[in-house]
């Protein structure tokens, strides 16, 4: 319970996790298309205005969970409702918050037919997701986790393109399947604590070393498929094709976050000793992320499968940052998870619009776009400059912060710098593939097929692409204000695990030497 | 006396209810909608009269007069709570059904009452000729429901496939019955716990063998492997809102003898112990391969059932016999209880005249159709399949985390695994209702009850899972 700053006045965090669900209940009784979509949007721009909230009322020195709320649940098994926000999880909060409305915006003449069952399965989504990340009970954590694989299964099936079905049942069935050994893990650890669910409890514990590597394996499998890291990443490409714009950028902007950010919640304090000594075999496995996804996205011609596949690559960076467990490393993880979000998601935006006019996500059937089109290729360039890195945007910034952390790593690999070097080629590969894109796009012949007839983006468009803008310079010119905000949580983090790791660290070494 | 009354009454009352419907059917003075309220309400009363007569420990009730054959707890209490709520539900959907199937008569509700009745006793027996002649008397009224539809051939030959495993499963009771009764002079289940203590469970060869026969018998009626072939012809075979009573009330009924028995004397649950876990897993996972193989609703709905038997064998395996108190199992069975009613309440509606809709194909394009039906199907599925945040969900959650606890992990991580399996079929309907467009209209001549017991259900599902009665 002293990892909690409990908050007295209005219970935000509850408020924001069930507003989009009681957001629902409207929709359940006016079948109104486009009531549906204003009310959407109203409901989803309250959250996002109300998450700021959040930010001005965070206190950036204290590693504890803030704006808990604390209540019971189920006695008989001790299950308490108890949520709160800390450095790690505030900015993914924020994240899912303000890309909801935008959700919406995207869809907003995407979505043709039974608009009400679609704005309904995304405000379930925006409650399971913002849960996830706050949830503090194991239990409720697990709840959500699975909770959200239903509305996300309905918007592929449903709203998704021609193997919409197939995408979708592989969905459901890869995340179910990795996320059910972390059940058994969960209720382990719930014997092993003495009957509790309450997860700050469960950190820092020192459990043996060989049930630390069980938990570990049990939670990684879970954790792997959703971020998804290489070779548990096949669903990722099936159900972000199929997937609609804003099924896709929720998957790539929110739902692969949660992967990652299991890594940093759970598997890092939990299982410190198990995490120190599986971490080449992690590392290695991120770096087979990064280059495969390059090369893989180096060969697509349809644009998001291209986007798909750069999505394993920086997925990998973002892993490989949290498991070279310095400070660097892992600050720049939880940027890159922010940046991701925002590039990501925005380019996905980006090739839904323009499937909207040609119907076609083809590379070759969207070639010279970019004479007639010239607000939108503006966009499409700042995106996909963000998306390998260059100078200036946000990518640059994490993906630096990753590189370094790498360089510097010295647990197991004494500043040994095959690690970064190895990494450095993914780097270059994304350059190469989203120029490639871009090069088509924007200077392609206009005349095979015929392009003079498309429209450039309207003010709705424009207004939903210009907040990603805005983010991808913002971090990239002024990250500081981002990593203020989880410094001492990350700090904090890495504090506790070096003194955690100091036995197993040397049983580790002993084995690898 | 007044409490022993009281523990007493709902059976009374049942019992009654059963009676009185059958005679006024006799006198051919009751209306099908009236013989449907009539029995519901006799349920409802039940019900109350359940709840009011609260207890704590194990009460024999007129111990003098039943030498006490019968014991109350409350796990057998429980037992009955859903039992009952089980008969309202099948009532209730019922009504719907025979709407658009018209070859009810009021027999049909007090052959329902007759079921009950002989499940509320076989949850309180302890006793083995007691324990026989209540199931006997459920056997019987569900034989005579199975095959309710005399015009229709598979329901012939799912009475018929019934009646005789039935009649085999009842002499293996009694060839048991008469092994301990032979060995230990005495048919009671306290004779027997006090031999087990005395000389050991293994040094008794008549009780061996006899608790040989008993078990199966059990394993039988549940639909355990190998003695699960029977189920999905039969369920297949019988009219919708039987087959939902039969898998659920019947269900929860032999599981509460079946736990009641196992739970005599450790020595007898610990010899057991190992052929139960291997008998779960196997039914586990040939449930799940049955299920995976049927393109009809009912049959796949019937093998999952076979499934749902495994999960319960879990809990059975993972229970301890020094403490026993049921909570695992009874909220397990609730829970699927509400979720398979739930289904085939649904079903009871939207079937249509003759079942003509029985394929997962006809139910293409349901959600566009009717939108609220296909949710709550969905949500029933989704609680078979142990979803959060539904019933199934903290079923399962309870029994692997009681397994866990016992020790038993490979059965919990095989629990687990089984239920990813088991996904697939489910959401094979999933697909089917939400992904197709619809091929037919969906209208159903039902009347209010139907869709109004789907909902209640519905709800119930969710309001089980999240704020779950301490037993």
């Amino acid at each position: 319970m002293d990892q909690l700053l409990l908050n007295p006045g209005f219970p935000l965090l509850s408020t924001l996790i069930f507003l989009p669900l009681a957001g629902v209940i409207p929709l359940l009784i006016v079948k109104n298309d486009s009531f549906s979509r204003y009310w959407t949007l109203a409901v989803t721009t309250v959250v996002a205005v109300l998450s700021l909230l959040l930010i001005t009322g965070f206190d950036k020195t204290t590693v504890k969970f803030q704006f808990a709320e604390y209540h019971s649940w189920v006695q008989s098994l001790n299950i308490q409702y108890v949520v709160g926000v800390d450095g790690i999880s505030i900015l993914l909060v924020i994240l899912t918050t303000l890309i909801m409305p935008l959700c919406v915006l995207a869809s907003w003449s995407y979505i043709k037919t039974r608009i009400p069952t679609f704005m309904i399965c995304l405000l379930i989504m925006e409650t399971a997701m913002l849960g996830v990340f706050v949830a503090l009970d194991f239990v409720l954590f697990y709840i959500l986790w699975e909770a959200m694989l239903i509305p996300m299964y309905l918007l592929i099936g449903i709203w998704g393109g021609p193997r919409k079905i197939y995408a979708s049942v592989k969905f459901f069935l890869y995340t179910l399947a990795g996320s059910i050994l972390m059940l058994v893990g969960i209720i382990w650890l719930y014997m092993a604590n003495h009957y509790s669910f309450f997860i700050p409890d469960m950190m820092w514990v020192d459990y043996s070393f060989n049930h630390q590597i069980l938990l570990f394996l049990a939670f990684f499998l879970a954790f792997a498929i959703k971020v998804p890291m290489f070779p548990f990443h096949t669903w990722l490409p099936a159900a972000h094709v199929e997937a609609p714009t804003a099924g896709s950028v929720i998957l790539a902007s929110i739902l692969l976050k949660m992967g990652t950010y299991g890594f940093l919640r759970f598997a890092l304090p939990i299982t410190p000793a198990a995490t120190v000594y599986l971490m080449p075999y992690v590392l290695w496995l991120s770096i087979a992320g990064i280059i495969y996804g390059g090369f893989t996205a180096l060969a697509q011609q349809d644009m998001k499968k291209l986007i798909a596949y750069s999505s394993v690559g920086h997925m990998g960076f973002v892993t490989l940052g949290i498991f070279v467990l310095n400070i660097q490393g892992m600050e720049g993880s939880i940027l890159q998870m922010i940046n991701h979000g925002v590039t990501t998601g925005a380019l996905f935006l980006c090739v839904g619009m323009i499937y909207e006019r040609t119907h076609s996500r083809e590379l070759s059937s969207a070639t010279g776009v970019g004479k007639f089109m010239p607000v939108y290729v503006t966009f499409l360039a700042f995106f996909s400059l963000s998306s390998f890195g260059f100078p200036g945007t946000n990518s640059f910034v994490g993906e630096f912060l990753i590189l370094a952390g790498a360089f510097k790593t010295n647990i197991l690999f004494k500043h040994n710098i095959a690690l970064g070097l190895a990494a450095i080629p993914g780097a270059v590969l994304a350059a190469a593939y989203m120029l490639r894109m871009l090069q088509k796009i924007v200077w392609g012949g206009t005349a095979n097929p015929d392009q003079s007839w498309l429209t450039d983006l309207n003010i709705r468009e424009i207004a939903t692409l210009a907040p990603f803008l805005f983010f991808v310079f913002w971090i990239g010119l002024g990250p500081q204000p981002f990593i203020n905000l989880m410094h001492s949580s990350v700090v904090n983090l890495l504090d506790q695990f070096h003194a955690h790791q100091g036995h197993a660290l040397a049983a580790a070494e002993l084995i690898l030497r | 006396m007044t409490r022993d009354f009281l523990l007493l009454l709902p059976l009374g009352i049942v019992g009654a209810g059963a009676i009185l419907l059958m005679l006024r059917s006799a006198l051919g003075k009751l209306t099908l909608e009236a013989a449907s309220l009539v029995s519901m309400c006799v349920f409802a009363l039940a019900f109350i009269a359940q709840i009011l007569s609260g207890t704590i420990g194990h009460v024999s009730p007129y111990g003098s007069v039943f030498n006490g054959m019968l014991m109350v707890t409350d796990f057998t209490r429980v037992a009955g709570l859903i039992i009952l709520a089980c008969g309202f539900f099948t009532s209730m959907s019922s009504q719907s059904y025979f709407k658009e199937n018209g070859f009810a008569t009021v027999e049909y509700y007090s052959l329902i009452a007759f079921a009950v009745s002989g499940m509320l006793l076989l949850t309180m027996s302890q006793e083995l000729i007691t324990a026989f002649i209540s199931l006997e008397i459920m056997s019987l009224s569900i034989y005579i429901l199975v095959g309710f539809n005399r015009t229709c051939v598979t329901c012939a030959e799912a009475v018929l496939k019934y009646l005789m495993l039935g009649a085999f499963t009842g002499a293996f009771f009694t060839m048991g019955t008469a092994l301990i009764y032979g060995g230990l002079n005495s048919t009671k289940f306290s004779a027997i716990s006090t031999a087990i203590a005395a000389h050991g469970f293994l040094h008794l060869p008549a009780l061996v063998g006899g608790a040989f026969f008993i078990i199966v018998a059990f394993l039988f009626k549940v639909a355990a492997f190998p003695f699960h072939a029977w189920v999905v012809d039969v369920y297949d075979g019988a009219s919708v809102p039987v087959t939902g009573f039969m898998a659920t009330a019947l269900k929860t009924a032999v599981f509460a003898i079946f736990a009641n028995f196992l739970m005599l004397d450790p020595g007898l649950k610990s010899a057991w112990v190992n052929y139960l876990f291997y008998i779960a897993i196997l039914t586990m996972f040939g449930g799940n391969l049955i299920a995976i193989g049927q393109n009809t609703l009912k049959r796949m709905l019937a093998a999952s059932g076979i499934v749902h038997t495994g999960y319960l064998l879990i809990a059975l395996v993972a229970v301890s016999a020094d403490h026993f108190t049921g909570s695992v199992i009874l909220y397990y069975l609730a829970a699927y209880a509400v979720s398979t009613l739930g289904i085939f309440a649904a079903l009871s509606y939207l079937t249509g005249n003759g079942e003509m809709r029985s394929q997962f194909d006809d139910f293409k394009g349901l959600a566009k159709k009717r939108p609220y039906s296909a949710a709550a199907i969905t949500v029933f599925l989704l609680s078979m399949a142990g979803i959060p945040p539904t019933a199934g969900f903290m079923g399962k959650l309870y029994i692997i985390s009681s397994a866990i606890q016992a020790g038993q992990v490979t059965l919990a991580v095989l629990g687990i695994v089984s239920s990813i399996l088991s996904m697939w079929y489910y959401l094979r309907l999933i697909i089917n209702m939400y992904f197709h467009e619809p091929e037919e209209t969906f209208e159903t001549e039902c009347s209010v009850f139907g869709p109004v017991c789907t909902l209640i259900l519905a709800v119930a599902v969710f309001a089980i899972s999240l704020y779950p009665v301490t037993i």
